[in-house]
């Protein structure tokens, strides 16, 4: 009868360690997840063990269960030793065993029992038994509470709490074995949380920490900054290095469930050195520092932008005006294939025998810096048949630079066009859109283009001029062609066999533009007065340049 | 009976007092709250479950666990604050004790009021210094931290020992030992003492001379 009892008693007692384990490992783990926790009371129902409210993490509790492998029949007290170590994994792969929390079951000889154990025990009937496995009860709530207390106190939970990704993480790992504490280093603290003698044995809950966890590689003057704990004041040590005087990085809350399932044996013995460290400091202070971003910053944008920023400062502005045209590099050809097309238009208008009226307009379309220009922009181009037909008589006298666009290397055209095709470009980078009339810039703007401007050629009739102005033509085609499409230079390769064909071409635009030429009359009556003596000091410079 | 007594010196700033004053007593706090006593006859009853909070402090690097239980915690609150405002102020010389005590009553005589009898007092002894600058506060802030783990492990290792706690009566008797005027945790009855002169007469004398004084106003 009285071993009945004893059994049953023990049966409880087997069964309050059972969760006390459990509670624990869930306390333990939790408290390192690097977050404040919160449970709510409930003063109705107690369905709680211990009468604590500890939520249950699963994946804790299947780690425990898995540690404990508990078959149906087991006893947990054989497989008592229960371990949770708590080690710190930094991003470079140190790792570091903070602490180990163990629930152990010492054998406990059975005079020592009768006087240690609650008072009630002494005797043998069943109220005294049922009044003690009460007292142990209550007892081990008392011990879960001391531990819900000390998980705080500890140096791992200050670390646990400034855990990032970044930096390091902590790694948690449940075993059945006794604590290994040589792994925690030199002056390692031990901390009895609390014996309970039980008919059983004694169920005592320790935890063993690391106190000396170094802040910083650099010896010298971040000794006095050395964390200590407890009472140990620990000298440098060649260690792991830690930072613990740094705010808690934000990103850190959404880390736990990560570092909880990831699990890890511990490399035993095995710290590595203060290198890891070392390096995320250099890499956080020496050079990301500098360039980190305001709070809002699109890091995509922000990173064009100072690419961008690299390279404007290297020409000064109007740096371009002295450009040498030799220099021409692939980009301003590039440029090029816009501007030259309008101006095609107007050359070859200009063929037609209307000088002085065409170059004016040329003047207007080039200026550009007024909306009437721009009108009579999109007119002509309007008036104009597409851009692609206008290419054709291009190959006409250079029809081999034409028919490899796709090269874009034109040594050949560089004597003679160049000059007006670089002319166009640097008139449609003279466009400045927002500029006054009266401003400065526009001055500028004008002055070069009666210095330099290609002048409309004298002699339209005669062969010479249109095969100049067809070269040019050509070249900018040749870029045209090769930054567009491949399309527009089948055509004018094409075109360029048959030069009769591209030659009534010519003539039927040229036809085209005479018809509208009284349009283009009325627009230059518009802009009438200054013509004339513009013309005069192109068309000189004209000569030159067909020269 | 002679009441368990504790006392806890500690030196810190002014505006540390409160946090570690409350970092202590709330450990001692969750230790001695169970759940409430929900009687379902004279001898049966449930207890409910006790739910804690990590509580972080702003001037002490240290975290402690309080039950989660606001009116407890502002009844501490509140107790703390009149004993710290007292001991920072102007007239004070920069030490004072507060004191937490645990007791229990025991039932009405005639023409006796009811008396209470201590058996746990947990006192927090404080000097006040200055910090010259900057550095020295921040080493101050870490030995204060180290000074506080160093008192919730030593209330650990008490609280397991196996102690004299009041057992738990009928119900007709429970608020002789426990209080019951909280909605959510049911603490042994406890209460605050202070004092800001230096005096270091321990509570038990003070109660002893008040249950005097309280019969004498009879």
């Amino acid at each position: 009868m009285s071993t009945q009892r004893l059994n049953a008693a023990e049966k409880d007692l087997e069964k309050f360690i059972k969760f006390l384990a459990l509670k624990s490992t869930q306390v333990v783990v939790q408290s390192r997840l690097g977050e404040k926790i919160q449970t709510q009371c409930n003063p109705l129902a107690g369905n709680d063990w211990f009468n604590i409210v500890v939520q249950d993490h699963p994946d804790v509790l299947d780690e425990t269960k898995r540690a404990l492998s508990l078959k149906p029949g087991d006893s947990i007290m054989q497989r008592l030793p229960l371990c949770i170590e708590i080690s710190l994994k930094t991003s470079e792969g140190d790792q570091m065993i903070l602490e180990v929390w163990s629930l152990d079951l010492l054998p406990l000889d059975n005079n020592k029992a009768g006087g240690t154990e609650d008072t009630g025990n002494k005797g043998e009937n069943e109220n005294q038994v049922l009044k003690a496995s009460h007292a142990i009860y209550n007892r081990m709530g008392i011990m879960l509470k001391s531990l819900i207390s000390l998980t705080r106190t500890t140096p791992a939970y200050k670390l646990s709490r400034r855990q990032c990704p970044d930096s390091y993480g902590i790694f948690y790992r449940i075993y059945v074995d006794r604590p290994q504490v040589h792994t925690l280093g030199e002056g390692h603290k031990h901390v009895k949380i609390g014996q309970l003698n039980t008919i059983v044995g004694s169920l005592i809950m320790s935890v063993a920490y690391r106190t000396k966890l170094t802040i910083s590689p650099t010896a010298g003057h971040h000794q006095a900054t050395t964390i200590t704990t407890g009472t140990t004041t620990t000298a440098q040590q060649g260690t792991i290095m830690l930072k613990s005087d740094h705010f808690r990085p934000a990103s850190d809350a959404n880390s736990p469930t990560s570092q909880l399932s990831s699990f890890k044996p511990p490399t035993l013995g095995g710290i590595g050195g203060a290198n890891g460290f070392e390096k995320v400091d250099k890499r956080h202070i020496d050079i990301e520092k500098p360039l980190r971003p305001g709070a809002f910053t699109d890091l995509g944008k922000l990173r064009q932008f100072t690419e961008h920023d690299f390279v404007l400062p290297e020409t000064p502005p109007f740096e371009w005006l002295l450009r040498c045209n030799r220099q021409d590099s692939i980009e301003s050809l590039h440029r090029k294939c816009e501007s030259p097309v309008s101006n095609n238009n107007i050359n070859i208008n200009n063929n037609n025998g209307s000088n002085g009226n065409l170059n004016h307009n040329n003047n207007i379309l080039n200026i550009n810096n007024n909306s009437a220009a721009f009108k009579s922009f999109e007119k002509v181009q309007v008036a104009t048949s597409p851009i692609k037909s206008l290419l054709i008589p291009a190959s006409r006298h250079n029809s081999a630079p034409t028919l490899q666009p796709q090269q874009q290397s034109q040594p050949a055209q560089q004597q003679q066009p160049t000059t007006s095709s670089d002319d166009d470009s640097l008139l449609k980078e003279l466009h400045f859109p927002f500029a006054s009339p009266t401003s400065h810039v526009n001055d500028l703007a004008k002055f070069y283009r009666e210095c330099y401007h290609a002048p409309p050629l004298r002699g339209l009739g005669e062969l010479q001029a249109p095969s100049t102005v067809a070269t040019s033509c050509g070249a900018s085609a040749a870029a045209t062609a090769a930054a567009t499409a491949s399309a527009t230079a089948a055509a004018a390769a094409a075109a360029a066999a048959a030069i009769d064909g591209s030659m009534d071409d010519l003539s039927r635009q040229l036809e085209q533009f005479e018809t509208s030429l009284e349009d283009y009359d009325k627009l230059v009556s518009q802009f009438g007065l200054s013509g004339s003596s513009s013309t005069g000091s192109r068309s000189s410079g004209g000569l030159q340049m067909s020269n | 009976m002679n009441a368990r007594s504790q006392v806890f010196d500690l030196t810190m700033e002014g505006r540390q007092v409160d946090e570690a004053v409350a970092s202590i007593f709330h450990t001692v706090l969750f230790h001695r709250c169970l759940g409430k006593y929900m009687y379902t006859g004279d001898a049966q009853y449930s207890i409910g479950t006790v739910g804690y909070s990590d509580v972080d402090c702003d001037f002490i690097d240290f975290t402690y666990v309080c039950c989660t239980s606001d009116s407890l915690t502002q009844r501490v609150k509140r107790a703390i604050n009149l004993f710290s405002e007292k001991l920072r102020s102007n007239e004070s010389c920069g030490s004072g004790q507060i004191s937490l005590e645990f007791f229990q009553k025991k039932k009405n005589r005639w023409l006796f009021p009811q008396e209470s009898i201590p058996w746990e007092v947990w006192t927090v002894h404080l000097d006040l210094i200055k910090h010259e600058n900057e550095d020295e506060r921040q080493l101050c802030r870490e030995n204060v931290s180290d000074m506080l783990t160093e008192k919730v492990i030593y209330i650990t290792e008490l609280m397991n020992r196996h102690d004299y706690v009041p057992k738990t009566p009928s119900q007709s008797e429970l608020d002789l030992i426990f209080d019951t005027s909280f909605p959510d945790v049911q603490p042994y009855l406890f209460k605050f003492d202070y004092s800001t002169t230096g005096s270091t007469v321990p509570s038990m004398g003070n109660a002893m001379k008040k249950i005097i004084k309280e019969t004498l106003a009879m």
